[in-house]
């Protein structure tokens, strides 16, 4: 069941992954918000519900990396789920050693994503 | 090229990850019972537009990578230059750009892939084309230029007269996916790159005195050839 006060959020600096983000979750039934550069989302008051984070490796300015670790280090619980479109296995161990929820690579499966969203 | 086949990659995920989403997300309004047509007509658009971005990507890279070995050979990089500048002659006409040469009539041979080359200069000039857009038809010029420099290495360069490069571009604009421009893909000159960095040599990108950007590549000389 999703929680009623939970939140997805998304950000990729690609419009058309953007859009396919935004059509997927609301299709799921989650309520989503989407930016297009992880210092957009932060500039956001944190959500105080069950929150995620799907967010793309590889932007410019912040990228999903510098992400996690600004979260981190201000102490915030958001769960977060990578996506990349090429994968980087390093990276990617990084990324799980710092506590991600997945590490996804584009194009995924909607059951996939989906599926780490109701974890 | 293990980089490029990265940044391909990525480019291409792009526009199948859009594809996926909103294909997945059609079905499953369709099986909530939950459609609205309005939706799924620009869903749809959405799709068609991902899959023909994702074709111009493979077409850009069919362009501009040819399939097969390295061929090397010596090669007279003023004739190539010569040859590029009659392709492109259509292109600096139709731009009202003036082109112009200055060839070092004693250039030793390089040994390379002639075709590879003949990419590496099209692709630099096109981009010297891309970047005088804005710049007023009386000041468009390109100069390609060849010379031997004091260590024997064989030089080539191509300079606009177009806008420059932005400071905190220059260390990046050999790197995939780094664009400048709007609907680039930051491909081209991480291609020109890799070729140059091929056989042996180095290209940098430079703001030139009077304005514009240069782009200037050495190679080696061809092993101990006879100096003309």
């Amino acid at each position: 069941m999703i929680h009623p006060n939970s939140l997805v959020f998304a950000i990729d600096d690609d419009r058309s992954v953007r859009k396919g983000l935004t059509r997927l979750l609301r299709s799921a039934g989650y309520r989503s918000e989407i930016f297009e550069s992880a210092s957009d989302f932060l500039k956001r008051e944190q959500h105080t519900g069950p929150a995620c984070v799907i967010v793309d490796v590889r932007m410019p300015g912040l990228n999903g990396m510098d992400l996690q670790e600004a979260l981190i280090q201000r102490r915030r619980e958001e769960q977060l789920i990578f996506i990349t479109g090429h994968g980087d296995i390093s990276m990617c161990a990084q990324a799980m050693k710092a506590g991600a929820v997945d590490f996804l690579p584009k194009p995924f499966r909607d059951d996939d994503l989906l599926g780490s969203v109701s974890r | 090229m293990g980089e490029l086949t990265a940044s391909i990659a990525h480019e291409l995920n792009q526009p199948l990850a859009g594809i996926a989403s909103n294909a997945s997300a059609g079905q499953r309004f369709i099986d909530r019972g939950d459609v609205d047509l309005h939706e799924l007509r620009d869903l749809l658009g959405d799709i068609t537009n991902d899959a023909r971005r994702a074709g111009d990507v493979i077409r850009d890279v069919q362009s501009m990578v040819r399939k097969g070995a390295s061929v090397r050979q010596k090669v007279n990089l003023n004739d190539l230059v010569i040859k590029v500048v009659r392709m492109v002659n259509p292109n600096a006409m139709l731009q009202s750009c003036e082109l112009g040469t200055f060839l070092d009539p004693n250039l030793p041979a390089v040994e390379a892939d002639p075709i590879q080359l003949q990419q590496v200069l099209l692709n630099l000039v096109i981009n010297a084309f891309d970047a005088m857009h804005d710049t007023p038809v009386t000041h468009r010029k390109v100069v390609i230029a060849t010379e031997r420099n004091s260590n024997g290495a064989i030089c080539a360069s191509v300079r606009d007269y177009g806008v420059g490069i932005p400071a905190e571009a220059l260390e990046r604009v050999f790197e995939q996916f780094f664009t400048t421009k709007p609907k680039g893909l930051g491909i081209g000159l991480a291609i020109v790159r890799s070729i140059v960095q091929s056989h042996g040599g180095t290209i940098v990108a430079e703001n030139a005195d009077g304005g514009g950007a240069r782009f200037y590549f050495t190679f080696p000389a061809s092993t101990k050839t006879s100096v003309v």
